[in-house]
Order: C-alpha cells, then structure tokens, then sequence
C-alpha cells in the first residue's frame, strides 16, 4: 500500500485529498506548510508526494528542491497542484523536477490518474 | 593819403649871401629878417627830420644834418659842387623799385601837377640797408632856381613794429576766425563789439553783420536772453567763468544747442565787457538722444522680453529685468544691489549652485541648468537658467543671466510622470489581481469542485459528519467567492471614482451596536467583542455604506488574523465634530517592511501565512476613509497585535 504525503496550506483541500486517497486505499501523510512536509518526507518516505506551490513558510518549490537534496527523498515521485494557470508557472514547475503539475482546481480521477501514472513509472524505474 | 592840389608858397626870401655849403649847416643870417632867418636856420640844423633842397634834375642843393645822418652821407659827398661831378642824384639812393615812384612824383611837381603830398619809399644808406622813408616834398625858389624842399623822416623801425603789429593782428584775427568756436567780445551794454566768422556762421549772419548788435538777437526769446543774463552776471561779476549749456536760435529761425562760456575781460572793470565762446553741441546732443533712445529701447526690449535678465557681479544682482522681478514677486529696486542669495531656497542651495556654475563659467562655456527659486512670497518656483561670463577670463566682471519659469512645464512634467506611474501602478494591480485571482478564486473552486465530487462519489464510504463537513467548505468557498468579487468591485468602484460621499443621518451608536454585533455571532470560540460607545450624542450625518466598509473590513480582520483567539477592542467616541473609532486585535501583528504598502491593493502582509485574503479590504478601508475626508492611523507590533485609529468628521 502506496503512502502519500500531501502538503497542502489550504485545510478543506487538504482533508478532501486525504479522504480521497484513503478511501482509493493509500495511506496518507499530511503537513499545512512546506517546512512541516519537508520534515515530514524525511521521516515517513512516503512514495509520493502531492504539494502545494503558494504556500507560507516554505512554498512547493522550497520543498521540491529540499527533498531534491536528500538522498532518501531525491527520488520520491512529486506532484504539484497549484492554483496558477499560467504556463509560465508549469514551465517553471517542470524545470525545477516535477513529475506533473495538476491546476486547482482539479478533477479528482485527474489527481488519481497522475498518482497512479507516478506510481508505476517510479516502480518500472526500480 | 589824401591828395592836396600843390600850393605855391610865397617864394622864399633869398638868403643874402649864399652860405657855405660844405658844412651842411647853414649859417645864421644877419640883418632884418634875422630872427626868422635864424629860426628856420636852428630849426634846419637841430630838426629831427631830414632837409634837402634839390635842383630841378635832382641834385642836392642842400642838406641838413639829420638828412646826412639818415642817408650816412656827409654833405660834402651829397652837394654838387662845381667841379665835383662826383655828386649823385637823389634818385640814385632810391631803392630800385621805388625810384620810378619817386621819379614820377617829381616830374609831376615839376610841372605843376597834383602830387602825393606824403609818402612812404625806400632809399639804400651808406652802408647799403634798405630805409623806409617818409617823404613830404614842395616845390620852392631857392637862389632864383626852381627848387624842391624835401622832408624825410625815417619810419624803418616804425614800419617794423607796424608790420609786426599787423601781421600778430592778422594772425590772431586768422585764429580767432579759423577758430571751431563761435567768440564774441560783449560790450558792457550787451551789443557785439567784435565776433569771428565762426560766430557769426554759426548764428548764420554774414560777414560784419553782428558788429553792434544787441545780444538778445542769439536767443529764442527775450526770457531766455535774461534768464541766462542773470545766471551768468552773477558768475561773471564775481571774476569766475559762467558756463551752460543753452538753447540758441540762427538768424532763420532754426535753434541749435550751444554750450557757452562768458568770462569777464576784466572782473574788476566791468565796462570792459565780455568775451562769450559759443560751442554748437547740436551733433553731440543729436548723438546723446540717439545714444539715450537706444539705450531707452533696449532697456524696454529686455523688459519687454518673457524671459528674466539678470547681470550678476559677484553673485551680486547688479542689474535685471521686470520680468525676472515679477517672476519673484518684487519691485526691480528690491533686487538691485541684492546678493543673489536672496531668490534662493537657502544658503546650501545657493553655495551648490555657485559651487558648479562658476566654474563652468570660467571654462568659457554657457552654464545651464534648473533651479529652484524662492519668491519674495517664500513661494518656490522653478527656474531654467542660462548663464554666460562677460569675460571667462576674468569673472570679476560678471554674468549674464537668462531665467525661464518652467515652474508650470515642471509640474505638467510631474503630473506625466504621476500618470505614467499611476498607469504603472494600474498595470501593476492588474497583474496583481491575475495573480491574487488565480490564487484566490482557484483555491475555494478546488475545495468546492473537490468536496462535490467526493460527496458525490464517496458519499456511502463517508461519515455524515464529514459530509457535513464538506457541504460547510462548500458553502464557505462560495461565500469566500463572493466576498472577494464584492471586495474586487469595490475597489474597481473606487479606482474608478464612481464611489461618492452621500452623507445622511445616522445614529450612530446603534449602528455600531449592531454592527458588533454581528460579528460577534459570526465570531468561533476564543474570540471576543468589547464594544464601547462615548459620546454625548450619536445622531451624526454620515455616509453608512462607506463606514461599514471602513468598519467591517477593519473588525474581521482584527478577528481573521489573530488565529490565537482573544478580545478585539472596538471603541468608538463622539466629540469636537469628529468620530474616532479604534480597532484594537491581538493578532499576529503587522511587520514594519509591510507597512508602507499596508493600504496598497492586494498587497498582503508576508506574516499572513495561510489566512486567506485578498489583499483588497485595508484597501478598501483607506478610499473609504478618504472619501469621507477622515484619516487612518495604525500602531502595531508583530506577535503582540494592531491598533487602528480612524478619525471621520462628522456633520
């Protein structure tokens, strides 16, 4: 059973992707701000990683290239949700290393189509 | 010389015996005639004056001894003597030139003809120098022959001294003539003893014309004639030189200026009279009008002129125009004299400007620049100023200054620059808004598209209170929503200027009441209200829609960022025509580099972590304040919490 962190600053999102994923059968890690998700990485390896992009503290970029860094985390599956449509924005998300960029706001078979996809990708490349 | 017809004298009484001759002398007679014989016989030998008898063809006859004396002869040598052919004519010691004369005089007195009875002509002495004589001649019987008696007198030197005379005569009447100015000798009754030719051209008389006139003829009037009168005889009589320049008037009627100078010939005689030089200053008065009318027109082109003047000696305004002293608000003769210290804002900018004009100045080069000036109101205006050296050289000799008021292109500059920045900061809201209206509006869509979904697809696997939950996120995202889209046109509104003051009566205590309470029952646990109302009346004109913006926005935000719960002040007081409201949180505190930006729209503080917000209600509050011509104050301290103060006169 797969475990996901999702980061996410914004509360009813944030439970709504918990009870979506729970109820698909992951187990699921929360944190309301990228120093907590960061920590929280380091500490559960979870399999993925759902994150935020404006967050306080420490946005989704901060996190994506903190987990970059670690050795244990490098090569976690991450995926950013945001609430920019700009294309500027999914260029830049892309280049920093993200595996997929879901915009706010999302379809739910959208997010589990992407973590699915993640999933098996990281797992053909084990 | 007057001619007489030749008067035949009594023929003269024959001497009674012929007296010697040699000597030159003639012997005194005796008998009856003795006394006039002896007479004529002294007064022959002693006279001053020379005696000779001739014959008829011109010899000496006789001769006394001033007449020896004269011609350097003795009378041995003159007297023809029979035997003696030696003997000379009389015309032999005639200079040449004059012997014709001589001869011609004779020959007329010899045959009765009227003569020259006084002449002047020239004999060669002894000792060969030219003599001027006089001669007087007559015919006479002297020893039964016809014989001319001559008298000579030796005029040389009289003729010298008179000929000298003359020519200084001459040559000073050339001068005085010839002389540039008029100059005229005034006797004591005023009328014109003598005038030059400059004189008299100058008055346009001819030649003589003035001798004798009365003086008044020179002058317009005959109260300019006595008015200069006066002036003058006071300086004259008292020895000195009485000098003015005066109107004269010429013989046709055309006026001139003249400068005259009288002095007495003698202070202490005034009988004496005067002499005036007159000088014609009509060129050097045309000269000095033309020089004055130039001078004149181009003080009035520079004053005339839309640009300030200035002339500068050592920072010293020594000169400038109307148009700069009006430009500063003075009268010319204020700002002469003044060190130019006096148009500037104030010493510094008056060392600066000296600091990097004047060297400029000395390099030879136009200084150019803009400057901020101070009228005499103490009012600022702007100036551009284009200064030159008279001399880069030396420039104790000073600047020239030209001064436009750009104060109005200044401003007009300032208002471009403000539009272009407002148009800069609208672009910049606009961005801000795209930014804050991704953010904003996406964040509640996705909690409200997320919840529908799972409760439309999850609904059995979840609890009711969940579901509960969900419906609750759904219908805060909505309000969240439309929250911002009213706070968003809001704003538009009031970018737009389409929010206007309508003040009406209000009371405004209940209204506050009211509105705390509200909030009090939109408040979750560990919040608080503490309201409080002071003020002798509440009745109040004011604008309630703009004060519950002001209010409103005020009051949940001191609710929204204080996450740790507490009481949240709400004052208001009445007094002095003016409501002083305060908002008092316990919140999370502005930062200071916020708070220069704190009413800036969408500008959010960056302590506000995850609360959300659109960074348009401060905003909103500072237009509303504005509108209703109040003002905002806030204290704050990060962690500790904000104090708002907004102060609204009341009508």
């Amino acid at each position: 059973m797969a475990k996901i962190l999702v980061i996410e600053d914004e509360g009813p999102i944030r439970n709504n992707l918990e009870r979506l994923l729970r109820a698909e059968g992951y187990a699921v890690v929360t944190a309301e701000n990228g120093v907590l998700g960061v920590r929280a990485a380091a500490r559960e390896r979870p399999d993925l990683v759902l994150c935020d992009v404006l967050m306080p503290e420490m946005d989704g970029y901060g996190v994506l290239a903190a987990l970059r860094q670690s050795v244990e985390t490098a090569r976690i599956p991450f995926i950013f949700l945001t609430a920019s449509a700009d294309r500027a924005d999914r260029r830049l998300a892309l280049e920093h290393g993200a595996d997929e960029y879901i915009t706010k706001p999302f379809k739910l078979q959208d997010v589990l189509a992407a973590i699915k996809r993640r999933l098996s990708g990281a797992a053909a490349g084990d | 010389m007057a001619q007489r017809p030749p008067r035949r004298k009594p023929p003269a009484r024959k001497p009674r015996r012929a007296a010697a001759p040699a000597a030159g002398k003639i012997s005194a007679p005796r008998g009856s005639l003795r006394h006039d014989e002896e007479f004529l016989v002294t007064l022959f030998n002693v006279a001053r004056i020379g005696i000779c008898l001739t014959d008829e063809n011109g010899f000496f006859v006789r001769v006394n001894p001033a007449f020896c004396e004269l011609f350097g002869q003795r009378a041995a040598e003159l007297i023809r003597t029979p035997g003696a052919s030696r003997a000379r004519p009389f015309l032999d010691f005639v200079y040449p030139d004059d012997r014709a004369l001589v001869l011609d005089n004779h020959r007329k007195r010899i045959r009765g003809e009227p003569v020259t009875a006084y002449y002047p002509f020239r004999i060669i002495d002894k000792a060969g120098r030219v003599r001027w004589l006089e001669i007087s001649a007559e015919l006479m019987k002297w020893e039964g022959r016809r014989t001319t008696v001559s008298f000579l007198l030796d005029v040389t030197e009289r003729r010298a001294l008179q000929h000298d005379l003359q020519q200084s005569l001459v040559e000073r009447e050339a001068i005085l003539n010839n002389s540039l100015v008029g100059i005229a000798f005034v006797a004591a009754d005023n009328r014109i003893k003598w005038s030059n030719r400059t004189f008299e051209q100058l008055y346009g008389y001819g030649k003589g014309e003035l001798a004798g006139r009365h003086a008044e003829f020179a002058y317009p009037s005959r109260e300019a004639y006595y008015e200069l009168g006066r002036a003058a005889a006071a300086v004259i009589k008292a020895g000195g030189i009485f000098e003015q320049e005066v109107e004269m008037q010429r013989k046709d009627g055309a006026r001139f200026s003249a400068f005259v100078s009288g002095k007495a010939i003698d202070p202490a005689d005034l009988s004496r009279g005067a002499v005036w030089v007159v000088r014609d200053i009509t060129p050097r008065k045309k000269l000095e009008n033309e020089l004055n009318r130039s001078l004149l027109e181009r003080e009035a082109i520079l004053h005339s002129t839309l640009v300030g003047i200035t002339f500068a000696v050592d920072r010293r305004l020594l000169w400038v125009n109307d148009t700069f002293a009006r430009m500063l608000g003075y009268e010319r003769g204020e700002l002469i004299g003044q060190l130019s210290l006096v148009h500037f804002p104030d010493q510094e900018s008056f060392d600066a400007f000296g600091d990097a004009a004047y060297p400029a100045l000395a390099s030879g080069r136009p200084y150019v620049t803009e400057q901020q000036m101070k009228r005499k109101d103490g009012s600022l205006i702007w100036c551009q100023l284009y200064g030159n050296a008279l001399d880069p050289a030396d420039l104790a000799r000073g600047s020239i200054w030209t001064n436009i008021d750009i104060t109005e292109r200044k401003r007009a500059e300032g208002e471009i620059r403000r539009a272009l920045e407002k148009e800069r900061e609208l672009n910049e809201l606009k961005s801000r808004f795209v930014a804050m209206t991704s953010h904003e509006f996406r964040t509640p869509l996705a909690t409200i598209l997320s919840s529908a979904e799972l409760l439309e697809h999850y609904s059995a696997r979840l609890p009711a209170e969940e579901k509960q939950e969900m419906f609750d996120s759904i219908r805060a995202g909505v309000e969240r929503m439309a929250k911002m889209l009213d706070d968003v046109l809001m704003i538009g509104r009031v970018e737009a200027q389409m929010i206007e003051f309508n003040p009406a009566p209000l009371n405004l205590a209940a209204f506050c009441q009211q509105l705390a309470d509200e909030m009090q029952r939109s408040l979750t646990a560990g919040h608080a209200i503490d309201f409080a109302f002071d003020g002798r009346r509440n009745d109040v004109n004011m604008d309630e829609k703009l004060l519950r913006h002001v209010l409103g926005n005020l009051l949940s935000n001191a609710v929204k960022y204080s996450p740790q719960g507490g009481t949240v002040g709400f004052r208001v007081r009445l007094r002095n025509g003016i409501a002083e409201f305060e908002v008092t949180d316990q919140g999370i505190g502005i930062p200071p580099e916020d708070r220069s930006r704190l009413f800036e729209s969408f500008h959010r503080a960056r302590n506000v972590g995850s609360i959300a917000g659109t960074g348009l209600g401060l905003a909103i509050v500072k237009k509303s304040v504005d509108l209703q011509r109040g003002s905002i104050e806030f204290a704050s301290q990060v962690g500790k919490g904000t104090r708002f103060t907004v102060s609204i006169p009341v009508y």
